[in-house]
């Protein structure tokens, strides 16, 4: 038998083999690099005879020589179309769908044989077999924009300036300047002249800092080398240049690249977005901030689910599967005012579980209150924009107040973490937990329909500790099955949302957060506040009138205000006044604010005229009043006769 | 006699041989390199005779993968995109490495007979190997009335009756390194100016669903084709 494993390669061998391959690319650079130049020049020629813009042309070409991505102007040689547009295969893959062409970047290759490469609709790729296997990818455009190349361009023209003016001889060709490189590094870095850094977004999805000195050195490690400074440094040395000559002229060619960024790309605020349907991360240079663009990444599945257990949770958390759905399609929804739920659960029933759950898979954000209010405020938080990067979920534990800001927290908030830009962030869906109601947000009167129209509501009870399978199994093999589960879930929703395309997601997200409120939504728990007004206005002014002719109300100071005029018109003067006693004399404390706020609505709903209080004579006397409207407090009874009291 | 086996390829859409014919007076080569659906059969050779005998006699529509199918000894091959059942498709989860494989010589100017000589420099372990060497499909292919080119050739050297197959695809990277270490490796560029690195050997052919095409090819009007040379080494390593 033939024995492969006799043969092997030492260390040493491999490091001579890696430095053997080394040196014989470094002999062929110079042809190289001039035969891309020619091919560089006689493809843009072709598509500037075509029609194309020469910068497009030459970015086009030279960014799909480096990334394998062909755009939409190249040609390609198919067996059975012809010669054909990328765009027009993009705009209609399937006519192309398994077609046989030429190799894209050599179609002339073995005698022009169109049977080498074949086009895959469903990945937009062609698979070629010259020079052994290679796929290339479609696309309509390079993830750079114009502006960009055209500052990669002058920087890159600028350093072959400096060059040749140091170095008249020098083959600039050689020298590798590298618009790529550069064009990556314009497009993905800015300039914090507060901090004195440079912030570049590395293709892992990470934002990393770079101070001023590192900053060239670190960005080119990162973006790929801008030229070849040791070419440059052996060259002047046979040119008899000084060492401090040398040095001087390579930091002026790294300056080249330095100040572009810190003239063009100076930015003192970001934008944060995660864009769902992107392949590449990408900085967005706006007028007046940077936008940071990541790409999403998949949650991460550890471990096996364990069926009884999954079982078990779904029979505790019945609506487990509504609520991972919600979370994701409040994600791709664009409008995201309606997606607030508020967990109100008996303790115990598994809702630091369930955050555990969002955490531990880094989709939530936990904030309280207090921290949202401060950032409202502008205030410096200790959050910063990675927090919310992986963040499907923005969670407010304890819930117990409602106040104002709760409202403005819809797509976005603005953190101010310390000593860190400002930094605009995307919020998708809020979850609330408590295990008691709040009083501030549901009322005797009802919910301000602020609140009913924005959040839904999970009324959940039982013990999640004592359910049998939770004993048996034990606290973290059941959280490890849910945690698995939901990861899971989380990735097969996005998968199908990021089918659907941008538009067609959004769509669909929204028509089914139309869907979950209308089966979850608060107005159908608990009664609006404005179909409360009629009530709270009756109530008010039978109080009034109570206070008006009994003489027995308790509260002096509403007795004061209620007047009986001649003629038993019922009027309130000093109705302000009269409507904070009253309101104090009869809700709690987190009501009192919500029922001020509708004091207007109450004042209309309860004056003869609708118009609430207008100056008009009480006992002679022009007073801001209101006059009550009879049918409030008279009735005619059976027998014809008006009778004059409180109905309810 | 150690006994060999591979994978019988039949394509039921396609001809999957080479293709020559004259265009505007040149000679021009294509080959179908994707096989989307058909069928697979296991075969097994004892020795590089049969074997030799066996590629002669593939048809057009046929081609051999050095691999064998984890799913059965035979059946139907479907596309990734078919919902075929009981297929498989051409894939390397399907395919695991057999007991032989081959070193893909293109373009060389080694004449037949120096080539087990030259890989022995680089591995002598395959001189105590069962080896048969055939010049490529389209060897010696000329116009009627013209003498071939005959400067450069392909080779196909299969080896056969390995020990370990699952070391195959390691031993074919480590030997592409040494071809450099003995002065056979070198750089090409293409045509848009990327720097290729290349060996003696085609380092991509040692995955197990890999088409190996070596039935006749089809020759257009005009052109005929010399007798396919082969050299086949008897190992004598077996134990």
């Amino acid at each position: 038998m033939f024995d492969t494993t006799q043969l092997s390669l030492s260390a040493d061998e491999e490091a001579k083999y890696l430095s053997l391959v080394r040196d014989a690319k470094l002999t062929m650079k110079p042809e190289s690099e001039n035969v891309k130049r020619d091919f560089i020049n006689k493809e843009v020629v072709k598509l500037v005879e075509s029609g194309v813009d020469k910068v497009v042309a030459r970015q086009q070409i030279t960014m799909s020589l480096e990334s394998s991505e062909l755009y939409s102007h190249q040609q390609l040689q198919f067996q059975e179309h012809g010669i054909v547009t990328v765009a027009e295969v993009l705009a209609d893959p399937a006519k192309f769908d398994n077609c046989t062409l030429a190799d894209p970047f050599e179609p002339d290759y073995r005698k022009d044989d169109k049977s080498l490469a074949k086009f895959f609709a469903d990945k937009l790729i062609i698979h070629s077999f010259v020079h052994g296997r290679k796929n290339y990818y479609l696309k309509g455009a390079p993830d750079v924009t114009a502006e960009t190349w055209q500052s990669a361009t002058q920087v890159s023209d600028s350093i072959e300036f400096m060059l040749l003016k140091a170095l008249p001889s020098i083959n600039v060709a050689e020298v590798s300047i590298s618009v790529v490189a550069i064009n990556k590094i314009v497009s993905l870095t800015l300039w914090d002249a507060n901090k004195g850094k440079f912030y570049s977004l590395s293709k892992e999805n990470v934002l990393n800092a770079y101070d001023k000195p590192s900053g060239f050195k670190l960005l080119s490690k990162v973006n790929g080398r801008v030229f070849d400074a040791e070419f440059v440094r052996e060259f002047a040395q046979k040119e008899d240049m000084t060492k401090a000559d040398i040095n001087t002229l390579i930091k002026g060619c790294e300056s080249q690249l330095l100040d572009c960024l810190v003239i063009h790309n100076q930015r003192s605020s970001i934008e944060m977005r995660v864009d769902m349907f992107a392949r590449v991360p990408r900085i967005e240079m706006q007028a007046d901030n940077a936008r940071i663009v990541y790409i999403h990444k998949p949650y991460l599945v550890k471990g096996d689910m364990n069926e009884e257990i999954l079982d078990d949770y779904k029979q505790h958390f019945p609506l487990v599967d509504d609520f991972i759905s919600f979370i994701i399609a409040s994600r791709f929804a664009r409008d995201r005012k309606r997606s607030f739920l508020w967990f109100l659960c008996e303790s115990d029933w598994g809702k630091g579980f369930l955050m555990g759950v969002l955490s531990e898979l880094n989709a939530s954000i936990e904030l309280s209150i207090k921290e949202v209010e401060k950032m409202f405020e502008g205030g410096p938080v200790g959050r910063s924009m990675a927090d919310f990067k992986n963040s499907l979920a923005l969670v407010i534990d304890e819930f117990k107040t409602v106040k104002s800001e709760v409202k403005q927290l819809q797509s976005t908030i603005t953190i101010s973490p310390k000593n860190q830009f400002s930094v605009s962030v995307e919020i998708f869906v809020k979850l609330f937990f408590s295990a008691e109601s709040v009083d501030s947000l549901v009322g005797d009167a009802g919910v301000e329909d602020q609140f009913v129209n924005r959040f839904s509501i999970f009324q959940l009870s039982g013990d999640l500790t004592k359910r049998g399978v939770y004993v048996r199994h034990g606290s973290a093999c059941y959280f490890d099955t849910v945690l698995a589960y939901v990861a899971t879930e989380f990735n097969s929703l996005i998968s199908q949302y990021q089918a659907l395309g941008q538009a067609g997601a959004e769509k669909k997200a929204e028509e089914y957060i139309n869907e979950f409120v209308s089966r979850h939504g608060m107005g159908n728990t608990f009664k609006r506040l404005s179909e409360s007004i009629d009530d709270i206005a009756l109530t008010f002014a039978s109080d009034i009138y109570e206070a008006a002719t009994s003489g027995l109300y308790d509260n002096n100071d509403l007795a004061d205000m209620a007047v009986l005029a001649p003629g038993d018109s019922l009027y309130l003067i000093k109705p302000a006044k009269a409507y904070e006693v009253w309101v104090k004399a009869n809700y709690g404390q987190s009501e009192r604010v919500m029922l001020q706020k509708k004091r207007k609505d109450i004042f209309e709903c309860l004056s003869a005229s609708g118009e609430g209080v207008k100056r008009q004579r009480v006992d002679g006397t022009p007073r801001d009043s209101i006059r009550v409207k009879d049918e409030i407090y008279v009735r005619i009874d059976s027998e014809g006769s008006v009778v004059r009291g409180v109905f309810g | 006699m150690i006994s060999s086996s591979f994978t019988l390829l039949t394509s039921t859409t396609t001809d999957l041989n080479k293709k020559l014919s004259i265009v505007e007076g040149e000679i021009v080569k294509s080959s179908v390199a994707y096989m989307s659906k058909g069928t697979y059969e296991t075969i097994t050779v004892n020795g590089p005779e049969e074997l030799n005998v066996f590629l002669d006699n593939l048809k057009s529509n046929q081609a051999v993968s050095i691999g064998v199918c984890n799913k059965g000894a035979s059946g139907k091959i479907k596309s990734k995109k078919s919902k075929q059942k009981g297929a498989v498709c051409r894939t390397k989860d399907n395919f695991d490495p057999s007991n032989c494989f081959i070193f893909d010589l293109d373009d060389s100017d080694l004449g037949i007979d120096q080539v087990i000589p030259t890989l022995c420099e680089i591995d002598p372990n395959l001189k105590n190997a069962d080896i048969l060497v055939r010049v490529s499909s389209s060897y010696g292919v000329h116009k009627t009335g013209e003498q071939p080119n005959l400067d450069s050739c392909g080779y196909h050297v299969w080896v056969l009756g390995v020990k370990e197959p699952k070391d195959i695809a390691r031993y074919g990277k480590d030997f592409a390194k040494r071809c450099w270490l003995k002065g056979f490796g070198k750089i090409i560029i293409s045509a848009s100016g990327a720097m290729l690195e290349r060996q003696l050997i085609d380092a991509a052919v040692f995955s197990p669903e890999r088409l190996v095409f070596e039935a006749k090819p089809t020759l257009g009007d005009g052109l005929e084709q010399l007798e396919r040379l082969y050299i086949i080494q008897r190992g004598n390593c077996y134990v």
